[in-house]
């Protein structure tokens, strides 16, 4: 069972890397949404910010075919016409990596700011005006005020995000990857369906999905201690 | 004056950032549509970018003349509204007493609800679940599973949580009652905190009943606010 090791180190790659990238991009996001001060730019970029959230994977894969593809694709058109070879976005794997991080990025974030932004309604406005008094710069403020007072958010959403660490959507990986990239894009949910559906060994598949549910409560249980530990404030 | 004009270079950038990722977002939509709306010509020899080429409906003619659509559609909403009625309804049931610390054996049932986020089953036993329940080609099968999405009712506990926090450290500041402004609220928040000093003293001496405790707790309260807001009034 060579395969199921090499789906299992792609899984925990692919989701720390999407962790490292996708669980700051919502933060920065909201925070930005929270000090912008035009209220209609905020609620104009509010809405477009969520549209790809509500696109399901399916109709996602098919733009970034669109967007990413090496022939006659949106950024290789305009890369080819400035004279310089075509990327091969989603056939080699780094690259591939690098598109599967970005998109995730793109469909993902302006819903999470969603979970902040409610956070941030919670917070007093007289410290904004107790911090201008004593001198503070937007900055200062941003960093004392607002980041604390999501604090809680925060960890209650690394601690939901460590536990998923090892379970990982199907159609992501599934509909972005290719056999081009199976070395990088061969997940234990594609794995399970591989085998399960498309082989037929139903107990086999159903082994790994246990596994994979029992490794996923033990990474959330550790997270839930550790931040216990450390932060004093636990979901459990 | 520095600071104003370092706040107005925020307020710039954020306003630059800001729209350089709503664009972003943006963009592949619209070359989506564009592609949607242009001739299959425009398409392959790859002149369609963000604007439409050589405009033409027939691909949109052809989707909502298919009846089996619109059908999809109508079940679709209807799933919808069946769904989010029934999984507020449940999530907020779960989630308020949940967020109340005094609750007798939160911490067990929590346990259970959070193991069924990360402790599925799998694909092939959630099929033979639904199978044995008899929800097979209902509404149901895709209802009945995922009422409670226990991430939704961790979220909608936090909530709960600081909101309560919120307002006893909002009971608690007496800021309001100096600085004069907004008397309704400082008004309250002096109310609230009298019941709180009121509230310890049964356990001083001893005499007075719960109930008759209460009421006199109630009417002072009353009292005292409607003084305030005389007071307040006067002001």
């Amino acid at each position: 069972m060579a395969d199921f090791y090499k789906t299992l180190r792609n899984t925990l790659m692919l989701n720390f890397f999407d962790l490292l990238v996708s669980f700051p991009a919502p933060l920065i996001l909201a925070i930005m949404l929270y000090e912008m001060k035009f209220v209609w730019f905020k609620k104009l970029s509010q809405t477009i910010l969520y549209i790809p959230h509500f696109i399901s994977w399916v109709i996602i894969g098919g733009i970034v075919y669109q967007v990413f593809g090496t022939q006659s694709s949106m950024i290789n058109n305009v890369v080819t016409s400035l004279g310089f070879d075509p990327v091969p976005f989603l056939t080699d794997k780094t690259y591939w990596l690098v598109t599967y991080l970005a998109v995730g990025v793109w469909q993902s974030a302006g819903w999470g700011t969603i979970i902040y932004l409610a956070a941030l309604t919670g917070i007093n406005r007289e410290l904004f005006e107790a911090a201008d008094v004593d001198g503070a710069g937007r900055l200062r403020k941003i960093w004392s005020i607002t980041l604390p007072a999501l604090k809680p958010t925060i960890v209650t959403l690394l601690i939901i995000n460590l536990g998923n660490m090892i379970a990982i959507g199907f159609e992501r990986p599934y509909i972005i990857g290719n056999t081009a990239v199976r070395d990088y894009a061969d997940v234990l949910s594609t794995f399970v369906y591989r085998i399960g559906i498309e082989s037929g060994q139903y107990t086999l598949a159903t082994v790994v999905g246990l596994f994979q549910a029992v490794v996923g409560l033990v990474f959330v249980l550790g997270a839930n201690y550790a931040s216990r530990k450390l932060a004093g404030q636990s979901i459990l | 004056m520095n600071q104003r004009r370092a706040g107005r270079a925020f307020d710039a950038v954020n306003f630059v950032a800001l729209s350089f990722f709503v664009l972003l977002c943006l963009a592949p939509f619209l070359h989506i549509l564009a592609i949607s709306l242009s001739s299959a010509r425009a398409i392959m020899s790859g002149e369609v970018s963000l604007v439409p080429v050589e405009l033409n409906w027939g691909a949109y003619k052809q989707v909502f003349s298919d009846m089996s659509m619109m059908r999809s559609l109508g079940f679709t909403v209807l799933l919808v509204c069946l769904f989010t009625v029934l999984c507020m309804l449940m999530t907020i049931a779960a989630a308020y007493p949940l967020s109340k610390t005094r609750l007798k054996g939160r911490k067990p049932v929590m346990f259970i609800i959070i193991i069924t986020m990360f402790f599925s089953g799998g694909l092939i036993p959630e099929y033979i679940l639904v199978r044995s329940l008899h929800l097979l080609d209902t509404v149901w099968a895709l209802v009945l599973p995922g009422l409670i999405s226990p991430f939704y009712l961790i979220i909608l506990i936090t909530f709960f949580k600081t909101s309560r926090t919120v307002w006893r450290n909002r009971r608690k500041s007496t800021a309001a009652t100096t600085s004069g402004r907004s008397s309704a609220l400082s008004c309250r928040c002096r109310c609230l905190l009298l019941q709180r000093s009121v509230c310890s003293m049964p356990s001083a001496d001893g005499t007075a009943s719960p109930i008759r405790f209460c009421i006199l707790r109630v009417r002072r309260c009353i009292r005292f606010s409607s003084n305030c807001i005389s007071s307040s009034r006067t002001i």
